[in-house]
């Protein structure tokens, strides 16, 4: 088949998007007038009143009347000039070109007042008073706390609402757990730490009513606990070391907002105003653009990290980006508003939701109140890496020093760098040339030549080039003067990547809003950037909103003091508002996911109509009520939670209420949980001895192990701290941790941790670096301390592993492979390691 | 987001048709507590491949000078293109570039196979070329995420985890999903699950005997009869340690776990062992080749692992350098090609002299292709990134051979419209080979029904099949 050449090759190419759906305009459609129709139909000639340029333009048709009839090839008088050849005047249009505008004509969306009419009729449908009814949209009343049966355990109200619904099915809670299970469960969940053998002494030797209360308290005081909590949240916000760009390049301040996050959870920083600051740091401290910010709003803006947690892969400045910026902006929208209202937003992007009463509309209104910080028309790169690119990072220096400051790196080597590295590789090339045609290069010959590459100004090398017959190796062999060339070049690059990495503490990678006017929003028909349809301003979705008296957000020209929209802060104080029916519950049943590894309501990121209704709606209800009359006060919440019977009693089976309920749903036992990532190697590196406590500070590298897995870099920085200070990559995670299902936030974020059981698990405990080294350092503390006593040693071993001595049979175990080396203490590393792959240390019972 | 599905909500989906698919392996392989398993399971309608090699060449590879000769890039050569072309807009021009290498026909099927490929010469007739690929992505990251999960942006499950889900694999003792060598520059995206349970992610393995996947291999200080003795006193340790959680599922999986870490450790060490393979073979694949030895092995790998059960099987064809061949592609094609070529052209032949390649669908492709334009105009020469117009091939399992899906323009520019074919056709036509209906393989994420090819036009290439 012959085809033709030029029309083919201009149609494949701007119709680059169009597949079987419709044909878009701007893409498709406007290639076509302007090649055949603009020419007579342009806003200058216009012949017969008709303008073809534009949309607007050709939705408002010309003197014969209107252009296009949606829908109705036929009656629409495009179409019917086309086809019939009558135009374009002289030619005519190609096969395929006609079918694409017959296509778009039948297919193509255009807002019409009919069609706007209808949307509107449509909308109206889906938000029902039944919609409104939805149990998550109603504002928690405080319920009262039902009478306890006889007998019932009830230490806190909780228990009461547990009781209540047990009693329906005559089943009981369990007794507490014995106390070295429950003070293991308790560092475990307040700490992400084991107990030493001192800490449970301790707390075994106090037999009053209150240790466990004390122990409570203690806990709740640790600095572990912020990082343990603070773990937690990271991965709601979907928090990473690094960028997710193509090559993943490393978020060199990131660290900050995770410090600030800890702290936080440390200071017990009331949540509503830990929302608030994360939502709207910036507009809270009316932080101005580009200035230093004052020593008080520096924590406020840090916390606006939260809305610099998505991939942002826009750093690549080409033209082709504009899609990127649009899927950042929507992916923070999606990703922080569905982290505190439980809702799966994201499927509004494109179309209304399907499920819940969620417009495509609503959707856009709520972009709009980011636009102005993430604004695709008036974009800033991710990052630094551009030079004069402005950039979205706060420059935290003092304003008297700044303009030294900028001065000092910006006249940095680079120039310098870059010219020296040219001349040395045009001399290669020119070397080269002499050596092949058969000169070999005398001293003065060599200066010569040199002299006049360096005052070429126009220099110009191809770092490419082929090395042909003579390499650059040989070269350098044969003319010693390359070798100090090449060292003046290593030494201005050490030099300037010194200066460069202590720089970078001095930024802060916050958000802000880039103007107080952004582009318009519009409501991007299939979620499509290039199909804009009409504009839309902030708003709440439409559900939540008040049905007389919509919420209203400021208007920023009404506040010349201000540098921002005061969009977000807007929204952040409706969020945290007493009247908001989701977020103090969406929050309290987190913080029970984390205690129980299930929430009240098990879909604990869609309190929707695809989620799962609560298992205990009053029991939420008391819970999110109480929190917020307490100041959000999250310390108050999880001391609630432990001292309550539910979190007490045994995790033991009971076979039939497991038959019935085998998730535990009625809350009849407390479930086993396995331990997270962090929790199993932050324990392991405490039960050796070899934990470092160093709180807060710049990510600890990470390195390629021997057989290529990622493993932490003990050699630069500091060595065996707690996970959460290891760079975590999206694309280069640490095996150890990645295995026991610690989150790459390749999708965003990960509110619930995957506890899975993997064969990799298994492998990583057996042959794995870190199980191995901590093993050694454990076996050798333990045969130290017990000097060799091999029953003293095993007593050891299983008070630091498991806070417990071993039982019998456990004993007999650790005799036999202690007595199988050669030497016990070889053997003793075998059983330590042993120990720490076994259940009772992997599991929260 | 949701981490799966609790079994009550599986069952009731599977009532209701959830993906079509007989879930009745729940909890048999007592690896996996979840309802996730990697158990095989029936596929929506019989399926002509059992298994899948993708052969991914990210970077761009040039295929106009591959396997797409035209013969008008000699009548313009250092001519300005007789239309537009578009590329990236930043070192772009319109002046025609011609191939710098000869082409010679080949086969049965006559078709023209640059000399840069003497390898695969010999095999083109296996295999059918979809001559007709266009994506809607111009830069690396964003094509690649189009590539391999349909949609352009990071947060998707790849094909491969798709597979996986819909299917399982046969071998319980290795993954069902391996990525292969290094070379895409989106990283571990290339085979992540994303939101799709952990068990269905790709494993990266290498082709290195001694520690193929991470922690598969005994430390060097812990004797085999030690591991044996570890193995055994952690299995005692957990018998004991039961106490209250007779019933536990999650801990009896555990229990399980170590032996098939053991086992694993065994298999995978034996598929990753090349020098078990007949002289004959390593010579095929050139394994002990300087250039042509490192991809050979992947190849030969990948061989190894479809033939012991793996269900899909992704090798990177990057590490011979870069396919990005913005500059000097004279310089650099040669190099490249000859890094694949050999173990490319092994493969196929291996496969169908075994009868393997009856079962197994091989895919080859980059993710676009490479302008016939001229790009850094200077001594050395390049392409640019072309998204409109580019080569695929598929061979084996249920494709014909020696067919000709499509064409592009006679610059090999731009796609001829009525014959392009998407990424979301592909993979379409990939699960389609595999028995899933491509519009039932779905997973309930975030409050929809997500899908490899979602809401993007799709359809199985029927053309190419047999």
């Amino acid at each position: 088949m012959r085809v033709g050449l030029f029309s083919i090759a201009a149609l494949g190419a701007v119709s680059l998007l169009q597949g079987q759906r419709a044909p878009l305009f701007k893409d498709e459609i406007l290639p076509v007038l302007e090649k055949s129709c603009v020419k007579c139909h342009s806003p200058k000639q216009a012949m017969g009143g008709l303008d073809l340029s534009t949309f607007a333009g050709l939705m408002k048709g010309g003197a014969s009347g209107p252009a296009i009839a949606p829908g109705k090839p036929g009656r629409s008088l495009l179409w019917v000039m086309v086809e019939s050849d009558k135009m374009p005047l002289g030619g005519s249009l190609t096969a395929a070109q006609k079918q694409l505008l017959r296509t778009y004509i039948e297919q193509g969306r255009f807002p019409t007042a009919e069609m706007d009419a209808a949307q509107a009729a449509r909308e109206a449908a889906r938000i029902t008073p039944e919609a409104r009814r939805w149990w998550s949209f109603q504002v928690p009343v405080k319920p009262g706390v039902p009478a306890a049966r006889r007998g019932a355990t009830v230490r806190t109200p909780i228990d009461a609402f547990v009781d209540a619904r047990l009693a329906e099915k005559g089943w009981r809670m369990q007794p507490e757990a014995e106390r070295v299970t429950l003070a293991r469960r308790l560092y475990f969940g307040l700490t992400g730490v084991a107990p030493t053998p001192a800490e449970m002494e301790a707390f075994l030797a106090d037999r009053t009513p209150q240790a466990y209360e004390r122990l409570v308290d203690r806990l709740l005081e640790s600095p572990r606990y912020g990082e343990h909590w603070g773990r937690h949240w990271l991965d709601i916000a979907g928090y990473s070391d690094t960028r997710g760009d193509a090559g993943d390049s490393v978020r060199e301040v990131s660290w900050k907002y995770r410090d600030y996050v800890i702290r936080a959870f440390n200071k017990n920083k009331p949540i509503d105003r830990f929302l608030l600051e994360q939502f709207a740091g910036d507009q809270l401290v009316n932080y101005e653009p580009g200035s230093s910010p004052r020593p008080e709003q520096v924590e406020a803006l840090t916390a606006t990290g939260y809305l610099r947690t998505i991939a942002d892969i826009t750093d690549n400045q080409t033209i082709y980006e504009v899609d990127k910026y649009f899927d950042a902006l929507q992916k923070t929208v999606e990703t922080s508003l569905s982290a505190v209202l439980g809702l799966s937003i994201g499927c509004a992007r494109c179309h209304d939701h399907k499920f819940d009463p969620i417009l495509q509309k609503d959707y856009y209104k709520l972009t709009a109140v980011y636009q102005a910080t993430w604004d695709p028309e008036n974009w800033l790169a991710a990052n630094l890496g551009f030079g004069p690119w402005p950039s979205r990072m706060v420059l935290d220096i003092p304003a008297e020093k700044r303009a030294a400051w900028i001065r000092d790196v910006t006249s940095s080597d680079a120039k310098t760098i870059r010219r020296l590295e040219d001349l040395l590789e045009a001399s290669y090339q020119r070397f080269r040339a002499e050596l092949k045609a058969g000169r070999e290069l005398p001293a003065e010959r060599r200066a010569e030549l040199r002299r006049v590459i360096e005052e070429d100004p126009d220099l110009e090398v191809d770092r490419n080039a082929a090395q042909e017959l003579v390499s650059n190796k040989e070269l350098d062999a044969r003319y010693p003067e390359f070798s100090k060339w090449k060292e003046e070049i290593a030494v201005r690059r050490a030099n300037r990547r010194k200066k460069q990495s202590e720089i970078d503490p001095n930024y802060i990678e916050a958000a802000w809003d880039v103007s107080k006017r952004p582009s318009p929003t519009y409501i991007l028909q299939r979620g499509n950037y290039l199909a804009p349809g009409a504009e839309v301003g902030p708003g709440l979705p439409v559900v939540l909103d008040h049905p007389a008296k919509p919420f209203a957000f400021p208007k920023a020209a009404e506040h010349p003091e201000w540098h921002h929209t005061g969009r977000r802060l807007a929204l952040a104080q409706w969020l945290v508002a007493r009247e908001n029916p989701l977020v103090a519950r969406v929050f309290v049943n987190r913080v029970w996911q984390f205690h129980f590894g299930e929430g009240l309501v098990r879909s604990v990121d869609d309190f929707g109509m695809q989620g799962e209704k609560p298992t205990h709606p009053e029991l939420l209800d008391y819970l999110a009520v109480d929190f917020q009359e307490s100041g959000w006060d999250l310390k108050r919440l999880t001391r609630q939670i432990v001292l309550s019977q539910v979190y007490r009693q045994s995790s033991a089976e009971v076979a039939e209420y497991l038959a019935a309920d085998p998730g535990a749903k009625l809350l009849w036992r407390k479930p086993p949980l396995r331990l997270e990532a962090e929790t199993i190697r932050d324990s392991m590196l405490q039960v050796s001895g070899l934990l470092n406590g160093k709180m807060y500070g710049p990510n600890e590298p990470i390195q390629r192990g021997a057989d290529g897995q990622w493993v932490e870099d003990g050699t630069k920085g500091d060595a065996n701290r707690r996970s959460l200070y290891l760079t975590q990559s999206r694309t280069r995670p640490v095996a150890f941790l990645h295995a026991f299902d610690a989150p790459t936030m390749t999708a965003d974020n990960q509110t619930q941790r995957f506890r899975s059981a993997l064969p990799a698990q298994s492998l990583a405990l057996l042959n794995g670096p870190l199980v191995r080294r901590v093993s050694l350092a454990f076996a050798n503390q333990v045969w130290e301390q017990s000097k060799g006593d091999r029953a003293a040693a095993l007593d050891r071993v299983f008070l630091a592993a498991y806070s417990r001595p071993p039982a019998a049979r456990e004993r007999a175990i650790g005799e036999q492979m202690m007595a199988a080396e050669a030497d016990p203490k070889e053997g003793l590393r075998l059983f330590v390691q042993a120990v720490l792959g076994a259940n009772d240390f992997l599991y929260s019972y | 987001m949701k981490p799966f599905l609790s079994r009550r909500q599986a069952l009731q989906e599977a009532a209701l048709g959830f993906g079509g698919l007989a879930l009745s392996s729940f909890a048999a392989w007592g690896a996996a507590p979840g309802e996730h398993t990697l158990q095989p399971r029936r596929p929506h309608f019989p399926a002509k491949a059992k298994n899948v090699i993708f052969l991914y060449v990210g970077g761009g590879p040039s295929t106009i000078d591959m396997f797409d000769p035209k013969p008008l890039l000699r009548k313009f050569d250092g001519k300005p293109a007789p239309f537009e072309i578009k590329g990236r807009a930043l070192n772009g021009s319109q002046e025609v570039m011609a191939s710098p290498w000869e082409f010679t026909r080949c086969g049965k099927s006559g078709r023209e196979i640059s000399n840069l490929l003497p390898h695969f010469q010999k095999v083109v007739d296996k295999v059918s070329f979809v001559r007709s690929m266009q994506t809607d992505r111009i830069d690396h990251s964003t094509a690649q995420f189009t590539f391999v999960t349909g949609r352009g942006f990071t947060g998707f499950p790849t094909l491969g985890a798709w597979v996986n889900y819909a299917l399982g694999t046969e071998n319980q003792n290795l993954p069902g999903f391996v990525a292969l060598g290094e070379g895409a520059s989106i990283g571990s995206r290339a085979h992540s699950s994303a939101w799709l349970p952990p068990v269905y992610t790709g494993t990266a393995m290498r082709a290195d005997g001694k520690a193929p996947i991470y922690d598969i291999k005994r430390p060097e200080d812990m004797a085999g009869e030690q591991q044996r003795r570890l193995l055994e006193t952690v299995n005692a340790l957990n018998r004991e340690q039961k106490g209250g959680h007779a019933l536990d599922q999650d801990l009896e999986a555990r229990i399980a776990n170590y032996e098939l870490a053991a086992r694993m450790q065994l298999e995978a060490l034996r598929v990753a062992d090349l020098s078990a393979e007949s002289q004959a073979t390593r010579d095929l694949y050139g394994v002990d080749e300087k250039v042509s030895g490192p991809y050979g092995k992947l190849c030969l790998m990948a061989r190894r692992l479809v033939e012991s059960g793996v269900r899909f099987v992704q090798v990177y064809g990057g590490g011979g350098g870069n396919w990005d061949t913005h500059s000097n592609i004279a310089g650099q094609l040669p190099g490249l090609c000859q890094y694949i070529d050999r173990g490319t052209a092994a493969l196929l032949a291996d496969l169908d002299q075994r009868g393997l390649l009856e079962e197994t669908l091989v895919v080859w492709s980059g993710e676009f292709g490479r302008l016939p334009t001229i790009e850094s105009k200077n001594a050395t020469p390049g392409r640019d990134h072309n998204p409109y117009g580019f080569n695929l091939w598929m061979a084996g399992a249920g494709v014909k051979r020696g067919f000709d899906y499509g064409m592009t323009d006679e610059l090999g520019y731009a796609a001829v419209p009525e014959f392009r074919v998407g990424h979301a056709d592909i993979h379409a036509t990939i699960q389609h080979l595999l028995g899933i209906d491509y519009r039932k393989n779905t997973f309930f994420h975030e409050g929809r029904d997500e899908s490899l090819v979602g809401v993007t036009p799709a359809r199985v290439l029927q053309e190419i099949l047999i």
